[in-house]
């Protein structure tokens, strides 16, 4: 059996094109920047609007996995049901899109969000 | 033989979960021709303004069940009806899909609220529900009744069976949410003013009221 090795290397390439490479997204290094910068100012205890009206915090890792007196913001590997990403995408009624009464987050911070949250939303 | 064993232990698996919120006073699931048919009598354990207050917080309808993936204040030219779209992303047995419901929503004088699928803009084919909220004490009553024909596929036998086990389980899902919120509310509520629900209590006339 002749294997025709041009062809092969012609479909490893083609294939290997075809994989998209995700980059590992830092908690630390992308996710907190975004957070400091555009929801900390409301979402901090004791006396930001956002946290006085849901009881997010978003201070620290933990914090933030607590989630509002309602009920969790992340679930971990789905940021299709993530509330978090549900709102700063603006999914739910844009009324109430996050960052509240600010510009959206720039579309390279909502995929960040996104990549940390499929990545199983870890403390790195 | 085996789709009556399937329906036994439907009824099994439907009382089991029957405490997940509230107290269910009565449940009657049924299907005819490819048109749903759920009716829920329930009692929540939270205040009737709040569990009101829950149910018609539109923007916030995403709270209220985790298959919602979108949801939508729509435009709509009449004043006296709020248009809502939701995109519910679930799975029934093996086949998962994104359901787009819109829908109109009616407050009726009477307090009850009427929502009617709008089928254009869905991609369920017909729907119509309708909640009867009433106070009960310090607690709240509700009388659910649900119209629902599916616009897609669903496989016979098995499928229908699996249908009304969702219907079961997200309405459940969803109910158990509003009382959660409900409470919530209301302790928020009465830590900014105690005599609130006292205040309630004098105001919403009560079954129990009318029984003294």
């Amino acid at each position: 059996m002749r294997i025709d090795t041009t062809g092969l290397m012609l479909l490893v390439l083609v294939i290997s094109g075809c994989i998209k490479e995700e980059r590992q997204v830092s908690f630390q290094r992308d996710v907190q920047p975004i957070l400091k910068a555009n929801c900390i100012e409301c979402h901090i205890p004791p006396n930001g609007k956002g946290y006085l009206k849901t009881g997010l915090s978003m201070a620290t890792y933990e914090d933030l996995m607590k989630g509002t007196i309602y009920g969790p913001v992340i679930v971990r590997e789905d940021g299709r049901h993530s509330i978090l990403n549900m709102l700063v995408e603006g999914r739910a009624n844009t009324s109430i899109r996050m960052p509240h009464g600010r510009e959206p987050l720039a579309s390279e911070e909502i995929e960040i969000l996104r990549l940390w949250v499929e990545h199983g939303a870890l403390n790195n | 033989m085996g789709a009556i064993f399937l329906f036994a232990l439907a009824g099994c698996c439907l009382y089991s979960t029957l405490l997940a919120a509230g107290e269910v006073v009565e449940l009657a699931l049924s299907h005819k021709q490819g048109v749903y048919q759920l009716k829920l009598e329930m009692i929540l354990d939270a205040p009737f303004e709040d569990v009101h207050h829950v149910i018609t917080d539109y923007v916030h309808i995403y709270r209220l069940n985790p298959s919602i993936v979108e949801s939508e204040i729509m435009y709509t030219p009449d004043d006296s009806v709020v248009r809502i779209r939701t995109l519910i992303n679930d799975c029934i047995l093996i086949f998962c899909r994104e359901i787009i419901r819109v829908e109109d929503v009616r407050e009726l004088g009477t307090g009850d609220i009427y929502a009617v699928i709008v089928p254009q803009f869905s991609n369920v084919k017909s729907g119509a529900a309708i909640w009867q909220i009433q106070p009960l004490g310090g607690n709240t009553r509700i009388n659910y009744n649900l119209i629902l024909e599916p616009g897609f596929f669903v496989p016979p036998l098995i499928g229908s069976y699996a249908v009304k086990q969702k219907l079961h389980k997200e309405v459940m899902i969803s109910f158990s949410n509003i009382e959660r919120i409900a409470r919530i509310r209301n302790e928020k509520e009465e830590a900014f003013n105690p005599t609130r629900h006292k205040n309630l209590l004098n105001r919403i006339p009560s079954e129990h009221d009318n029984a003294n």
